[in-house]
């Protein structure tokens, strides 16, 4: 079930007032991602710790919202919204085909017309199915029959499941680099260590020949490759720094042929896989809440029923909404 | 791929025109190629329509349509996919198939060449597959993903790389990362040799119809109730919304302020808002952006008294916050990363050596592409996110539209298409799933 995602925003600190409360904006993303999809399906986010858990708690007590009501509330209204600006037609449509005058139709429509349609295309323009229908279907079978539904099952792929581990496992040197990326963004100067020290390091996958191939090629003569040939830019201009050591960059080498050549064979994700994720460079920076009323930030909470506005204007104007939702 | 090499030998020579269809969810690009000679690709509505007086419109005949007001729409295609068969093979015939067809051809003569996005569901795929074959008859077939169409352009030429005027492209080019942001969702596709890197392809549901959408909604809360004017909408979407380079900045400069204190930027439109004028399919059939006009503040009330008759919305931040939502799903609680962070997504699952190929070769292609500052956005954000010594350069094609489809063209004129394509000889000698499987797999040994 695609639940999108849904997040119910809580603050770490609010300010009482009458009606409505002022939201302080210093809290980091984690923080206000908290509490998350409370009838929602397995997706929920765990990555925050029991500690933000309880301030958010406390938060939501010091305000007199019932706060599991109003999460709840502000949940299925984020959904429901969601799902309909995935829509074609704001409102359910029946356009039937046109009834189109008689053999108008050439080719192979034409010899299809002549001799009916075969029984798989019968069933195909039968079927009223639409994508979620499908999507259901399919999960339904791979969680039966596991790599059922993958083309490739037969030929020694496990199945979608594991395409993602089986282009790592492609080749022992890509994981080291990957961890070699993951440290030069955390840090520039350590980085160089580690990223030079990477390609020795002993790695179950490598076999002891292939390690010592590693360690004898010099980096820069892997760009070699009938597949790739070294990149297709220009050398950057000399600059006076290109000497210090500390900030001497490196062309990472490219991967082998075979390591090439296993990520062009490696077989595709489902879609459910593909999908992009919430992940931690999304928590950088905290989630941006705006005005319902007219989009700027949503800076004042409505104590009635949570929804966010910018100041006491749009409240005004959000208020007599939520009165004849709500109730006084 | 034994098998297609078998049957190679006895295979009778290929249709000498391809029909080249990059399916569409919203709009359908289609053209032959014949030779050396390619068409101009039409672009046609992938949908059945039906206006205020019921009155139905199959896919071009649209344009006969006179008034779009409460026009409603059946698409055949759902997140990308051809799903509802019954629609989209009445659509393929108007276009193709029927008498008058505008683009007629004999499929029992022609090889179809067909984009999908990645990522498809077997059975939609096998549908596909059969249709091709045992409804309209094709001669021969290839079914590939789309975004890797785009390999077959010169792409060194589209990032203005300095080089020897002399320089033949070579093609495919030997490594782009294609970001595809459509009608139906944003795609990230790292391509070696035309060849998709399947593991790293990621894709965000965020595309034009969601965007159109939430300009409607917006719109509905603050204006007037636009829900079922979607062609309206999307027209405003395109005519008058862009990409911020300054999100916080845009924000400032068109909020209104306090009550007792308007902001002055507000009052001046502080550079971004824009009068919408309203199509009214009588006197205007497309709606028209102008400048702010401060002056004509109290319009709202003079229509009301029916001293004007034209309709006129004016858009403040509406105009970058609904693109804004391929950076940041977020702002509407949708829990997936924007497009920065799909590109950083899909790297990660490659190896670092990659890196630098990958992100000095973006090019974006898809009808968003065409929304200013995108393609800005995307270079300013993505340097942030990777190695401080990586070249990123993100690019624009000419025609971002139909640039999946001349890259479908170009790989229909070029020597492996006879390898990776099917007859429907092959079909019906090895089935639905052996096509499947070429297809799936195809080209890797070469
Ligand atoms: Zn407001
Ligand atoms: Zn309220």
């Amino acid at each position: 079930m695609n639940n999108f995602g849904v997040i119910e925003l809580a603050s770490t600190k609010t300010i009482n007032a009458p009606g409505w409360a002022y939201v302080s904006d210093t809290g980091r993303g984690p923080h206000r991602s908290s509490s998350t999809t409370a009838g929602g399906g397995p997706s929920s986010s765990t990555t925050t710790t029991t500690t933000n858990r309880k301030r958010a708690r406390a938060a939501h007590a010091s305000t007199n919202l019932s706060s599991a009501d109003a999460s709840a509330r502000a949940e299925v209204k984020t959904r429901r919204e969601i799902e309909v600006l995935d829509r074609d037609n704001a409102r359910d449509v029946n356009i039937a085909i046109p009834a189109k005058a008689k053999s108008s139709t050439k080719g192979g429509s034409q010899a299809a017309k002549k001799h009916g349609h075969t029984a798989n295309v019968r069933k195909i323009l039968q079927s009223q199915k639409t994508f979620a229908n499908h999507l259901d279907d399919y999960v339904a079978l791979e969680g039966a029959n596991p790599g059922a539904t993958s083309l490739n099952s037969g030929a020694g792929n496990a199945g979608a499941a594991s395409s993602r581990g089986a282009a790592a496992a492609a080749a022992a040197n890509m994981r080291k680099t990957q961890q070699g990326a993951a440290a030069r963004r955390q840090s520039t100067i350590k980085q160089e260590q580690t990223d030079v020290e990477m390609p020795n390091a002993p790695s179950s996958s490598t076999t002891p020949a292939q390690a010592q191939t590693d360690q004898q090629q010099p980096r820069t003569t892997s760009n070699k490759s009938a597949i790739l040939a070294a990149s297709p830019l220009p050398a950057p201009q000399p600059h006076p720094l290109d000497s210090d050591p500390l900030l001497a960059s490196r062309v990472p080498p490219l991967p082998t042929d075979d390591e090439l050549r296993a990520l062009i064979s490696a077989p595709p994700l489902s879609y459910l896989e593909a999908r992009a994720g919430w992940t931690p460079e999304d928590r950088r920076y905290p989630l941006r809440v705006f005005c319902e009323v007219c989009g700027y930030w949503g800076r004042v909470r409505c104590i009635k029923c949570g929804t966010r506005v910018c100041a006491l204007e749009c409240l005004e104007t959000h208020r007599e909404e939520c009165v004849t939702r709500y109730g006084l | 791929m034994a098998p297609g090499r078998k049957s190679k030998t006895h295979r009778p020579p290929p249709p000498s025109r391809t029909l080249v269809l990059d399916n569409g969810a919203y709009a359908i690009k289609a053209g032959f190629v014949a030779g050396e000679a390619v068409d101009e690709p039409r672009v046609i509505p992938n949908c059945i329509a039906r206006d205020r007086d019921r009155k139905t419109y199959v896919a071009s005949d649209l344009d006969q349509c006179k008034d779009f007001s409460e026009a409603a729409f059946r698409r055949p295609v759902e997140k990308g996919f051809v799903v509802n068969w019954e629609a989209e093979k009445e659509i393929w015939e108007h276009e193709f198939f029927d008498d008058k067809a505008p683009q007629q051809c004999d499929p029992s003569e022609t090889r179809l060449l067909l984009a999908e996005p990645s990522n498809s569901l077997p059975i939609l795929q096998a549908n596909c597959d059969q249709m091709v074959f045992e409804e309209f008859g094709f001669a021969s077939y290839y079914r590939g993903i789309g975004p890797s169409f785009n390999a077959y352009h010169d792409v060194q030429a589209i990032l203005r790389t300095p080089r020897d005027p002399e320089t033949v492209a070579q093609l495919p080019a030997e490594i782009v990362l294609l970001i595809d942001t459509g009608y139906s969702h944003t795609t990230v596709t790292p391509i070696l040799q035309g060849k998709p890197i399947h593991p790293a392809v990621r894709r965000l549901d965020v595309g034009g119809k969601f965007m159109t959408n939430y300009l409607a909604r917006l719109l509905s809360l603050r204006h007037y109730d636009m829900r079922n004017e979607s062609y309206i909408v999307n027209g405003m979407k395109e005519a008058a919304c862009y990409v911020s380079l300054d999100f916080n900045g845009d924000l400032e400069r068109t909020w209104k302020g306090t009550r007792g204190e308007r902001r002055d930027t507000y009052i001046g439109g502080g550079g971004i808002a824009k009068d919408y004028v309203l199509p009214d399919f009588h006197t205007r059939s497309r709606g028209i952006v102008r400048d702010f006009d401060p002056s004509q503040a109290s319009r709202a009330k003079k229509m009301a008294a029916g001293e004007t008759s034209e309709d006129v919305l004016t858009l403040r931040n509406e105009r970058f916050t609904v693109p804004e939502l391929l950076f940041h799903p977020s702002d509407i609680g949708m829990r997936q990363s924007g497009i920065a962070d799909l590109v950083f997504q899909s790297l990660r699952v490659l190896p670092f050596g990659l890196w630098p190929g990958l992100l000095a070769n973006i090019l974006v292609v898809g009808g968003n592409a065409l929304f200013p500052g995108l393609v800005e956005r995307l270079q300013k954000e993505i340097v942030k996110l990777v190695p401080d010594d990586c070249v990123v350069r993100v690019a624009r094609p000419p025609n971002p539209i139909t640039c999946t489809w001349s890259g479908g063209a170009t790989l229909a004129q070029h020597e492996h298409i006879n390898t990776l394509s099917v007859t429907k000889q092959e079909y019906e000698e090895h089935g639905a799933a052996w096509v499947a499987r070429k297809f799936s797999t195809s080209g890797l040994d070469s």
